[in-house]
This record gives structure tokens, C-alpha cells and sequence, in this order.
């Protein structure tokens, strides 16, 4: 104001330019930067966007593979063990046909009713494999533990679980999905660890579900976990990863304080009471 | 006729039948969104205002034509603004920036003297349009929403303003300083402004409409399902 005041006529005019056109090279100037600013923030999400649809896209594929796999396994079940065992009782039955002497006869009945016991045996394992039983009547403490008691009585391995809070069971499906990470885990451990002993533990904090692996094998931590999620190997660890992100939870492998053993933690919001 | 007089007479011309492009376009499109109507609104009421501001007495203009231009104008712009902020302490901010501002401008009807240009409403009016523009940009930087900020007409809005309130925010505040034969030199700066603002709001409707095009237009797209349990 004083700068105005002071200014004679001309002087005006020359504010009044001056003025006028700071205020227009200010406004493009404004406007540049947004616009630039702007084209910045979206090239970087479009970025972010990107890494995620291609990493959906390994899941999508590892998933499949699994898929496949799975298929390609019960195939081979169904063609290579229960296909034979009924075509031998079928024998048997035929001999009833042919043969009439009473005691060949009796002879092949059984014979081929032994097969087919060994058949229903076999379909059974080849059912509890696809969807283990004592999950789904007893739930997932029964479940882990029931499998941590057959790979502990192996022999080859010291196993052992515990929960310690899992009055309120998760939802079927839930369930399900853990108990399927967990053999993958379980798996990965006695594949490739050489570990002595694994100790399971569950836990409820802070409307969170927890369960913690504890192995003294060879591991991996977060970064090789991460690095492995998003090369073309580790079908697995894909695997695992899509399954909790079903379940919207998040898994963390880390070496203990005292470097002698390898934790993997899962983590999930804790469901509503199972019902 | 002087030759200044000629040049004010042509550009004063160009100013007022640049507002009809706004009603023709949305008379041509017949859209019905409201930021469009606003627009259409803006342009017959601006251009009215001008069409018979020879035929209203040189009273009026000073005491009741030059507050009122200066208050619709003021109006015209934050509705436009208020529509397109989404975010509610901002909204709230500008109803009482608004209210502010019109007790501010009844006060000064009654109580100031008046000059060859009301200067301190446009130079209030200015300010206030100034920080709804930045409440805008800072709405839009903060939430980009995954589209250009040049695909909406409110940037272009907002770029109209800031050429026409920047490049006749000084020669409003300092036309009571000048005198006649300087006030008529001058006076065009404010026409030029207010034309490229005009051109501004005509590229906004545009994008208005290619907005909705784009609306109509989208599909809804399916994620597909994974199988995993």
C-alpha cells in the first residue's frame, strides 16, 4: 500500500503491468505445478496398480498349477491303486462264474472282498487327504493336533502343538484355509529344514488370532519370502499367500532373538464365534 | 470517436457476446447436469448485465449495478466451487466465508463511498474466490482418484478464474486512482481477462459433457473369481 502511495502516475502504470502480469505468470506457474505434480502422484500409483495386477497374476497361475496338481494326484490315485484292486476282484468274481466247485468259490469271495475293504480304505484316504475328517467334526485344535501326533510318531520328528486359547472356533471355511497353510508349512519344514523338532502354538491378542511355528532347522525370513512371492518359483509359498489373502490375514518369517530357531507367525482378525 | 473509445467499444463488445457462448452450448447439448446449468445461468445473467449497462444511469451503476455485479458474480463462482468440493470442513468453510461476505458487501452499499469501481468487494471477492481454487487443487492433490485433473471441467474453471482475477485484480483495486483518460487507456486488461475467462468456462463445459459421455459409456468390469477354498 505504502509502495502504491508513494508511486506518482507512471508509476501506477508500471504497477499496474507489473502487477498484472506477476499475477498471470503466477497462475501458470500454479497451474504447472499441479498439473505436473499431479501426472507424478498418477504415473506413481498406475505403477503400484501394475506390480499388483502382476503379482495377482503369479497367485492366479500358482493357484492353478496347485489346481492341476492336486488333479493329476488323485488321478493317479483313482487309475493307479483303486482302478487295479477292482479289476482284481472283478477276476475273482468272474472265477465264481466259471469254477463251481464250492470251496474255489468261497475261496475267491473272499479274496475279493478283502479287495474291495482295501479299496473303500483306500477312497477313504484318498477323502481324508481332500478334506481331513476330524477338522471338520472337531474342529482345527483337533485337527493339528492330530497331525502333529502323526509326524511326531513317525519317528522322524519331533512334533508338538498347543493351544492356548481356542474356546470360540473360527468359521468352517476359515479353518480350513489355516489348516491348509499350516501343512504347507509343515510340509516345506520336512522337505527342506532337516529340522529336530517343530512346536506349534496358538494365541488370541488383541482380536487377533495368532499361530506361531517354531522350527530349528534351515528357514527362510520375510525378504527371502518375499522375493520368492514374486519369482516363478515357490509354488508353495504362492499358495500360501493367496490362502491368506482370502482370509485376510498376514504371515511373517523371522529367526528367533537367539538365532538358533526359525518362527513363522500367521495372523488374522479373529472371527465371530463359530456357530 | 476517439481511437481508445473505438478500441474499449470492440473489446467491450467481445466481452459481452462471449457470455452467450455458455447458453448456446447448452442450448446445442441440452445436458442436464447442474454444473452446466450453472454455467448456462451465468452466461445469459453476465450477459444482460452488460447488454444494458448504457441504459442504466450512471447513479445506479455506482450505488446498486456495481454491488450487485460484483455479489452475483461472487455467487455465481462459489456455487460453482461449492458443487464440486466434496470435502465437508471445506464446504462449511465456504457458507461462512459466503455469509461473511455478503454482510461485508450490504455493509459497504450503505456505508462506504463509492468510486468509478468498487474495488474493495472485488478485491474481498477476489481473495475468497483465490482460496476456494486452492481448497480445489488441495482436495484434488490430496485424493487424485486416478484421473487427470485436466478431465475435469472444474480445473478449467479454476484456471478462468485465476487469469481473470489475476489479470484484473490490479487494475480494480487501482481504478479509482486513475483518471478518465487513463481509467479508458487501461480498462481493457480487464476485458481481456474476463474474455479468456469466458473461454476457460466454454472448455469446461466441454469436459463437463465428455465427462458424462464417459460415464455412459463405462461398462461394469467382473473380477474374476479364484477358486481356492
Amino acid at each position: 500500500m505504502f509502495f502504491l502511495q508513494a508511486t506518482n502516475q507512471s508509476g501506477v502504470s508500471t504497477v499496474l503491468f507489473l502487477g498484472t502480469l506477476g499475477m498471470v505468470v503466477l497462475t501458470v506457474s500454479l497451474i504447472i505445478f499441479i498439473i505436473l505434480h499431479q501426472r507424478r502422484v498418477l504415473r506413481f500409483q498406475n505403477k503400484i496398480n501394475h506390480m499388483e495386477q502382476e503379482q495377482q497374476k503369479i497367485l492366479l497361475a500358482a493357484s492353478i498349477k496347485l489346481q492341476e496338481e492336486e488333479r493329476q494326484r488323485l488321478a493317479a490315485d483313482l487309475h493307479d491303486d483303486a482302478g487295479p484292486l477292482l479289476a482284481t476282484a472283478r477276476l475273482y468274481l468272474n472265477e465264481n462264474l466259471v469254477n463251481q466247485d464250492k470251496a474255489t468259490q468261497l475261496q475267491s469271495i473272499f479274496q475279493a472282498r478283502q479287495i474291495i475293504d482295501d479299496t473303500i480304505q483306500l477312497v477313504r484316504n484318498i477323502s481324508h487327504s481332500l478334506m481331513p475328517p476330524t477338522l471338520k467334526n472337531f474342529g482345527l485344535e483337533s485337527a493339528i493336533n492330530d497331525l502333529f501326533q502323526k509326524i511326531s510318531g513317525s519317528g522322524a520328528i519331533n512334533a508338538s502343538s498347543r493351544f492356548h486359547e481356542y474356546k470360540d472356533r473360527l468359521k468352517g471355511e476359515k479353518e480350513l484355509i489355516i489348516f491348509r497353510i499350516v501343512q504347507e508349512l509343515i510340509n516345506n519344514i520336512l522337505k527342506h529344514s532337516s529340522a529336530s523338532f517343530i512346536h506349534l502354538t496358538q494365541n488370541v491378542h488383541a482380536d487377533k488370532f495368532y499361530l506361531r511355528i517354531h522350527h530349528d532347522g534351515r528357514g527362510i525370513v520375510q525378504s527371502d519370502f518375499d522375493k520368492l512371492n514374486k519369482s516363478n518359483v515357490g509354488l508353495g509359498l504362492k499358495n500360501i499367500s493367496s490362502r491368506l489373502r482370502v482370509v485376510q490375514g498376514n504371515i511373517n518369517f523371522e529367526k528367533d532373538i537367539s538365532q538358533t530357531y526359525y518362527k513363522v507367525t500367521i495372523e488374522l482378525p479373529k472371527d465371530e464365534p463359530y456357530q | 470517436m476517439e481511437k481508445s473509445k473505438v478500441i474499449e467499444k470492440l473489446f467491450a463488445n467481445i466481452v459481452t457476446y462471449s457470455y452467450l457462448i455458455l447458453p448456446i452450448l447448452y442450448l446445442i447439448t441440452r445436458t442436464k447436469k447442474r454444473d452446466a446449468k450453472i454455467l448456462a445461468i451465468y452466461g445469459i445473467v453476465f450477459w444482460l448485465l452488460l447488454f444494458f449497462y448504457h441504459d442504466i444511469p450512471r447513479s445506479i451503476r455506482k450505488t446498486a449495478y456495481q454491488p450487485v455485479y460484483t455479489a452475483l458474480e461472487y455467487l455465481f463462482f462459489t456455487a460453482l466451487f461449492y458443487c464440486n468440493i466434496t470435502t465437508q470442513k471445506f464446504r462449511k468453510l465456504i457458507i461462512a466465508l459466503s455469509i461473511s461476505f455478503l454482510v461485508f458487501q450490504i455493509l459497504y452499499v450503505f456505508l462506504f463511498e463509492k468510486g468509478r469501481v468498487d474495488s474493495i468487494p472485488i478485491g474481498v471477492e477476489s481473495i475468497l474466490v483465490f482460496i476456494y481454487i486452492s481448497l480445489f487443487f488441495l482436495e484434488n492433490l490430496k485424493t487424485p482418484g486416478g484421473e487427470y485433473i485436466y478431465n475435469n471441467h472444474c480445473f478449467w474453471i479454476s484456471v478462468g478464474l485465476l487469469f481473470y482475477l489475476g489479470g484484473s485484480f490490479f487494475i480494480n483495486i487501482l481504478a479509482n486512482t486513475f483518471s478518465d483518460e487513463e481509467f479508458t487507456k487501461y480498462w481493457y486488461l480487464n476485458f481481456i481477462a474476463d474474455t479468456v475467462k469466458t473461454i476457460f468456462f466454454a472448455i469446461a463445459f466441454i469436459f463437463l459433457i465428455k465427462k458424462s459421455d464417459n460415464n455412459k459409456n463405462q461398462k461394469t468390469v467382473t473380477v474374476p473369481y479364484l477358486d481356492l477354498i
